[in-house]
């Protein structure tokens, strides 16, 4: 195992809350999203951004920040049907409830119930997908101000949720995230090296190289980490069958990762 | 895991740069013939403004050209019937000369000997051709206007263009016709003679001025017609 092959499993897409890079949207999101969920008045609360922004990494980095403090609930996505989104809060609870055949009401009155005084919130990723049920469901819980909701969902397809009769009338908190700044691409890229003792290979790379990366994967965080771990995955495979030309970083083998990973289409 | 192998990637990449030459030449190419095509356009046009003013703006052009066109009168107009009439039978008279030339004797028309060319050849025909193009343009725009307006102004236009290209016999076709949107209007008339005291048809130049004379007053005519009437010894 070379050091491009180390290097290549740091970029994996995962969900690594030490992992936060603290760049100036999601500094801004984060600081947000704190007071939202101190605060008594706001209990909805939208996380809007692109697909790959990193909603779902900055919903689960505030649950780690807060678990000590808060009862965050978190749904990965919203495929549940009422009787087991109201389940799924009691068994967070600790209880169990017996009755498998209790009805949606009662269920809900005992969800209300244990709830009342714990600080909570509730996440929902991918919340584009919500349903018209699911989307009353939230609605009447959030007017009973025993619940936070946070919802994320994708920029294009905010409209459908927010403009829903639902929401349109209700006090609501919209967060954006956006993609990093040019300048961010690169320091994400160095300082992740340099804090996994890759600083040899971090020196590869010069400015030039970083700025057709951002250009290439249009600085969306999902396709950057994407990018490099295919990038270290190529040199490394140049390494060890000792091709010279690609020992160095260069215009030729980001083209090749670009069009390994579908960002470059060669007819 | 890679979705390619090395070596395809390395081949994808090689041929992303050959598409990239391809293009890249392709998009040169037409800048280059698009800065040519300009090019060759403004140098002909300029060329072609060059001659236009040249032409309209020779002694013969200027008398005619430049001149802005003087409205017609209404105290001079007549029932226009009147005056077609006359110049219907100067058409006639005209066309009798002609069958008469018809009938001179051939050795007449034709010249005796052929004689050298003293400019190049190569050259003038040049000449002719550059100025075959303005003359064409200028009729085609002339004759465009009186399609369009159908009105006196065009029509006499055209006659006083054809008269300065040399064209008489275009030029009394013409003047005839603006006669008719302005039977009074004695310009038409003076295009007439002049056109056929050119042709060497005196006589019906003055036949023609006389016949305006006798229903309408005109200093010009009257002095083209005494012109004409004292050197009558010489052309007929």
């Amino acid at each position: 195992m070379n050091e491009f092959d180390k290097a290549q499993t740091i970029f994996y897409d995962r969900i690594d809350t030490n992992d936060y890079f603290d760049s100036f949207s999601a500094e801004s999101a984060k600081r947000k999203l704190f007071e939202v969920l101190n605060s008594e008045d706001i209990h909805l609360t939208f996380l809007i951004g692109d697909s790959g922004v990193g909603k779902t990494f900055m919903l689960s980095f505030i649950k780690e920040k807060l678990k000590k403090r808060k009862n965050i609930i978190f749904f990965k996505d919203p495929l549940f049907t009422k009787e087991e989104f109201f389940k799924t809060l009691i068994y967070k609870r600790g209880e169990v409830n017996e009755n498998a055949n209790i009805h949606y009401g009662e269920l809900k009155q005992k969800v209300l119930k244990l709830y009342q005084n714990v600080d909570n919130a509730i996440f929902i990723d991918e919340a584009q997908l919500l349903t018209e049920e699911q989307l009353e469901m939230i609605r009447i819980l959030s007017d009973t101000k025993v619940f936070r909701f946070v919802l994320s969902m994708h920029h294009k397809e905010r409209k459908k949720v927010l403009k829903s009769e639902y929401f349109k009338n209700r006090t609501h908190i919209n967060i954006t995230l956006e993609h990093l700044a040019d300048s961010e691409v690169q320091r994400y890229i160095q300082n992740k090296l340099l804090n996994n003792s890759l600083g040899e290979i971090s020196s590869l790379f010069e400015s030039h190289h970083f700025e057709m990366i951002s250009k290439l994967t249009k600085r969306n965080f999902r396709m950057i980490k994407r990018f490099m771990s295919t990038l270290f995955e190529l040199l490394s495979y140049a390494k060890d069958n000792n091709l010279k030309q690609y020992h160095q970083i260069n215009k030729k083998i980001l083209t090749m990762t670009a069009i390994d990973i579908g960002l470059i289409n060669v007819k | 895991m890679l979705n390619n192998s090395f070596e395809e990637l390395e081949k994808k990449y090689e041929k992303l740069q050959r598409n990239k030459i391809i293009r890249n030449l392709f998009v040169l190419i037409l800048i280059i013939l698009s800065i040519l095509t300009a090019t060759a356009y403004y140098l002909l046009k300029e060329s072609r403004i060059k001659m236009f003013y040249e032409n309209i703006f020779s002694p013969e052009t200027n008398r005619t050209i430049i001149k802005t066109l003087p409205s017609p009168s209404p105290s001079l107009e007549l029932a226009p019937s009147v005056d077609t009439k006359k110049l219907k039978s100067l058409i006639e008279d005209d066309k009798t000369e002609k069958k008469r030339v018809k009938h001179l004797p051939k050795e007449l028309n034709m010249p005796k000997e052929v004689y050298k060319r003293k400019t190049a050849k190569g050259e003038k025909a040049q000449k002719k051709k550059e100025l075959n193009i303005i003359e064409i343009k200028n009729e085609k725009t002339l004759k465009k206007d009186f399609s369009l307006y159908n009105d006196y102004k065009s029509a006499l236009s055209l006659a006083k263009l054809f008269y300065e290209q040399k064209k008489y016999s275009k030029a009394i076709k013409w003047s005839i016709k603006a006669s008719r949107y302005n039977p009074g209007a004695d310009e038409p008339w003076i295009i007439y003679a002049k056109s056929k005291n050119a042709q060497n048809q005196k006589r019906l130049a003055i036949k023609a001025l006389k016949a305006y004379l006798n229903n309408h007053k005109s200093k010009k005519v009257t002095a083209l017609l005494n012109r004409y009437q004292k050197s009558k010894g010489g052309k007929k």
